[in-house]
Formats: structure tokens, sequence, C-alpha cells
């Protein structure tokens, strides 16, 4: 045998090469388990270390001579799976990728707050899971909702959508997709979040305190719209409108309208027309309602079959502590698996911020709650919806265990 | 820069995964075990990416981890073979040809065998074998010279009949 016929003999050796069970993230995921635990062990070694030597500073740093050291742990940010997602891939338990069958609606997965709902297009899915810890994530309760379960797996083409679902024990983030892993790192699904659907920022003013005013700009057109409006901008963030790209948002801190640009595009470029923005001075309309949050009154123990429920509002503005009347609920049972409750206090032109009091309201849906989750509508509020009243369980007040 | 890096890593595995895999697997003579250790290679490497990407092709140094973990794979004694009593069932053989091939492969030292597999498979030069094996060029020769003499003996003394 010469060095030809070996090289021949290896390639006929490796002629089939059995697939990789692993994807990329799982390298990355896998790469991050073993960097914490190496942190882990070294900070437990230090304990370990104090405890033997039998310092006791590391526990009380202010009475040690010297400072006690900072050991920083350099622990990866948590993967973000709150929100909407899209199935792209799903496999079977061999691996064998294939796509669910999309013809009633695309696959689709939302993560919100400890409550999972999904559509495989066939049928819906619901469950509960732990926010991840690192790449761990348990989605072992999922089900398929009882009212689809009569549906037979005959009707969905590829595997079934739930019960791989369940097989979900760890989660890995490759360029901005979501991937579900098994236990063993097997790719189970690979997930795209969806486009929320874009919402137009509101002026703080009534519409006959808004003024209109032209532009008449030297050129040449620019490359973008942005690039356009920015030196009219006054410094404001710019938000583009997906679906209509004539038009271009400059918005306040508060998320509110600053100006509404015009902007059109000509053969060298994109030009500012005009924009819209409230006159100067002008009030915010006396008639719109400021927002109020809710939590549930304590001592209730609600079920699937309770009907109604009662609530503490409080108004989440200031307004030197006066909640003030609390409207009538907004009762949103919409779809994904949440009933959405929503309440409102009468405007307020602001006052000192001692924290609002909380008035008790008995809510009554007319229909039980029974496997959704109860939601305060007013987190869907984009002022509101990072706030420590929303954050980090994104409004769910209650869900089935 | 972390997703530049997440990129690059991404892309240079979807290239380089199954290459790894086949090296892998004449060193191991396992399909599954070749995936476990080209995953392991990987995830070794993740973290200094950047560095070794700027060092310019990071094919050698992959290879270099890879045949350090098959080699040390297989000093484990947990993964030693053992002689048995009784026949372990396995994959019933669909070429016998390539099970004699695979198994005349394996009988080859590790050492010599990591050569004959960078220099013949790879294509590596004695110089790059050397570096990736971390050992001498003449090292390299000798290896690669008495790796192909037991090889060869082995294919010579096994009979015909013996690979049906």
């Amino acid at each position: 045998m010469n060095e030809t016929e070996l090289h021949n003999v290896f390639v006929t050796l490796t002629r089939n090469p059995a697939p990789s069970r692993y994807g990329v993230g799982s390298v990355r995921a896998a790469s991050t388990r073993r960097k914490r635990q190496k942190w882990s062990a070294l900070g437990a070694a230090v304990v370990i270390g104090s405890l033997i030597a039998g310092t006791t500073w590391l526990f009380n740093p202010g009475d040690s001579p010297n400072p006690a050291p900072n050991i920083l742990v350099p622990f990866n940010e948590p993967i973000d799976l709150e929100g909407d997602w899209v199935l792209t891939t799903l496999t079977d338990a061999t691996g064998d990728k294939s796509l669910m069958d999309a013809k009633k609606q695309a696959p689709s997965l939302r993560f919100d707050g400890g409550v999972l709902t999904g559509n495989s297009g066939c049928f819906k899915i619901a469950g509960t899971y732990e926010p991840p810890t690192g790449d761990r994530l348990d989605l072992s309760n999922v089900r398929r909702v009882p009212s689809d379960a009569s549906i037979g797996e005959d009707a969905c083409a590829g595997p079934p959508f739930d019960k791989r679902l369940k097989d979900v024990r760890h989660i890995s983030e490759a360029d901005g997709k979501l991937q579900l892993h098994a236990e063993n790192w097997m790719i189970i699904a690979v997930l795209e979040r969806a486009d929320a659907p874009f919402t137009a920022p509101a002026f703080p003013c009534s519409e006959s305190d808004r003024q209109p005013t032209d532009l008449d700009v030297p050129g040449p057109g620019q490359p973008t719209p942005e690039k356009a409006v920015g030196p009219y901008a006054d410094g404001r963030q710019l938000v583009l409108d997906p679906s209509n790209p004539n038009v271009v948002y400059a918005v306040n801190a508060d998320g509110s309208a600053y100006r509404t640009f015009r902007v059109s595009r000509q053969t060298d470029g994109w030009w500012p027309d005009g924009y819209t923005q409230c006159r100067e001075g002008a009030a915010r309309p006396s008639g719109d309602p400021d927002p109020a949050i809710w939590e549930l009154a304590p001592g209730q123990n609600l079920t699937a079959d309770s009907t109604e429920f009662d609530v503490l509002v409080t108004r989440s503005g200031c307004n030197s502590g006066v909640t003030g009347d609390v409207s009538e609920p907004v009762i949103d049972f919409g779809t994904g698996g949440k009933i959405s409750v929503s309440f409102t206090v009468p405007h307020s032109d602001g006052g000192s911020c001692p924290g609002n009091d909380a008035v008790r309201v008995t809510v009554r849906l007319g229909e039980p709650i029974g496997y959704r989750a109860l939601v305060d509508g007013q987190c869907s509020n984009t002022n509101l919806a990072t706030t420590a009243f929303c954050t980090p369980s994104r409004g769910v007040r209650w869900a089935a265990q | 820069m972390g997703s530049s890096r997440d990129s690059d890593f991404d892309e240079w595995v979807l290239h380089n995964r199954v290459r790894l895999q086949k090296t892998a697997f004449l060193m191991c003579g396992d399909w599954h075990l070749a995936d476990d250790l080209v995953q392991d290679a990987l995830i070794k490497s993740f973290p200094k990416w950047q560095r070794i990407a700027n060092a310019g092709d990071p094919a050698p140094f992959m290879r270099k981890t890879l045949i350090r973990l098959c080699v040390d794979h297989g000093r484990r004694p947990s993964r030693r073979e053992v002689t048995s009593a009784t026949i372990r069932e396995t994959v019933p053989a669909s070429d016998p040809d390539f099970d004699h091939l695979l198994h005349a492969l394996q009988e080859v030292p590790t050492g010599q065998r990591a050569v004959l597999i960078l220099r013949y498979f790879d294509g590596l030069s004695v110089e790059e074998t050397a570096a990736a094996t971390r050992t001498s060029v003449g090292n390299v020769k000798s290896q690669s010279s008495r790796g192909m003499d037991v090889l060869r003996s082995i294919l010579v003394t096994t009979p015909e009949s013996d690979k049906a």
C-alpha cells in the first residue's frame, strides 16, 4: 500500500459521515455553561479556603483590615424569551428537520411571564414555564388545549408539535434565532422573533392643537428617510413606520410623538416635505384619563372555575397620594390564552409622589377564567411596559398552575 | 464584537464540522464518538475564537485540539477497550471491506494513526503534521513510516477469506 492508496482508503472510510447531533448554538451555550461552572468552582474554593483559614472577613468585608476582593462572575446575559416567536424548523426524534403544516396558521409560540401559548397551525397548545436559568428551560408541562385535543395527529404534517416541545430542556440563541434543545442538546426547534405590530407614537395634544409645517430645504436628497429628517428632529429618536416609508416619527423620551415627518423619494434620494407637531404650550387633552395598575387583592384562592375576583387598583402617576375614582374594568378576552383587564382614573396634571392609595374593585368576568392568565392591560401601554409595575411578569397577575 | 465573533465562528463551523468529524472518525472509528469529540474541540475553541481567527486559518488549531482530544480519549481508563466473554450485539456490517479497513486502521498505534491521518487524509506537510501533533519533524517521518508498515502488515496477514 502506498500513500495514494492510503488516501483512497481514508476517503472510502469517510464517505458516509453521520449527521451531527449538535447545533452551532449548542457550542456557545455549552461553552458558557463550562465557564460558569469554572467560576462557581472558583467561588466555592474561595469560600472553603476562607473557612479552613478561619477567616470571616469574606463574609464581613467591613471588618477586614483590607477590602475584600471583588469577585466578578462573568455570567452572560440571560436569553430574553418573552414575546412572540415564529417556528421555522422542527425536528423529529431522529433529528430530521421538517416544518409544521402551516396551511391554517403559521406555527407560533408566545412566552408571556411564565405562560406559554402557541399554535401549531392545526391545534393550540398551552402551558407554564419557569423563567430560564442560564441555558435551562423546561417545557415538560406543555399540553394541547383541551378544545383542540380531538384533532387527530394525522391532521397535521410533521412531528407532533406539543410532544416535541415537552422534551425541551435547554435553549440557546444564534443570530437572533432561538434554538430549543433536548437534554442531549439535540435541536428540537428553531424560532424567529415575530415582528411586533407597529403602533404609531401618539401626540401628547389634541388634534386641534397640532400644527403642520412645510419644509423647503436645499438639496441634494439623502440616502435614507432618517438622514433626510435628522436635521429637523431636534435630536429626538427617529422611528420608521414599516408599512409606510413616507412617514418618520421623532419621539420624545416618554414615547410620545414630537414631530411626524412626511418624506418623499425623488430621483436623487429622500427629501423631507414637512412635519406636524403640537403647538407651543398646547396642553394634553383633559378628557384623556390616566392609566391605573392593579394587583389581586390578598386572601383569594382563584381557580380555573373562578368567574370574579377582587383587585387593588392604584393610579400609576404622581397625584399626591390619591388614586381617585376608578373606571369600570375594560376586559378583553382576546386570544393567546390570556384575559386583559385594564383600569383608568381621571386625568391629573400631577402632584407629589408619596405613593397613591389602593382602591378595591370587584372584577366580574361573566365566564370562568379557565386556563388563561390574568393580565394588566395597562402593561401593554408603552409608557408603563418597562416600569416595575409590569416587569418582570409583563403584567401577568395570575396564571393557572 | 461578540456577535461578529459568533457569526464568524458559526460560519466556520458550518463549513468545517464535517471535515473535522471525518478526521475524528478515522482516529476513533465511531461516528457518534467523533461527533462528541468535535463538539468538545469546538467548545474548547469558542472562548478564544477571536484570537484563533486573528492568527489566520483556524483549521490547524482546531485539528491540533481535535487530535489531542482523540488521543486523550483513548488514554482514559474508562474508555479503553476491554475483553469480554460475551459477544456484544453490533450493527450488522453492510460492507465487509469497510469494516476490515476500519478495523485495520484502529489497530495502528494512536500516535502513528494520527500522523497517517493528518498527512494522507488532511493533506498536511511533514512540518504541519509535526506542529499539529507537537512532535519533531523527524518523529513525524518515523511515525509515518512505522504506521504504514503496521497497516500493511495487518492488511497482508489478514486472509481475504476472513473478510467475509
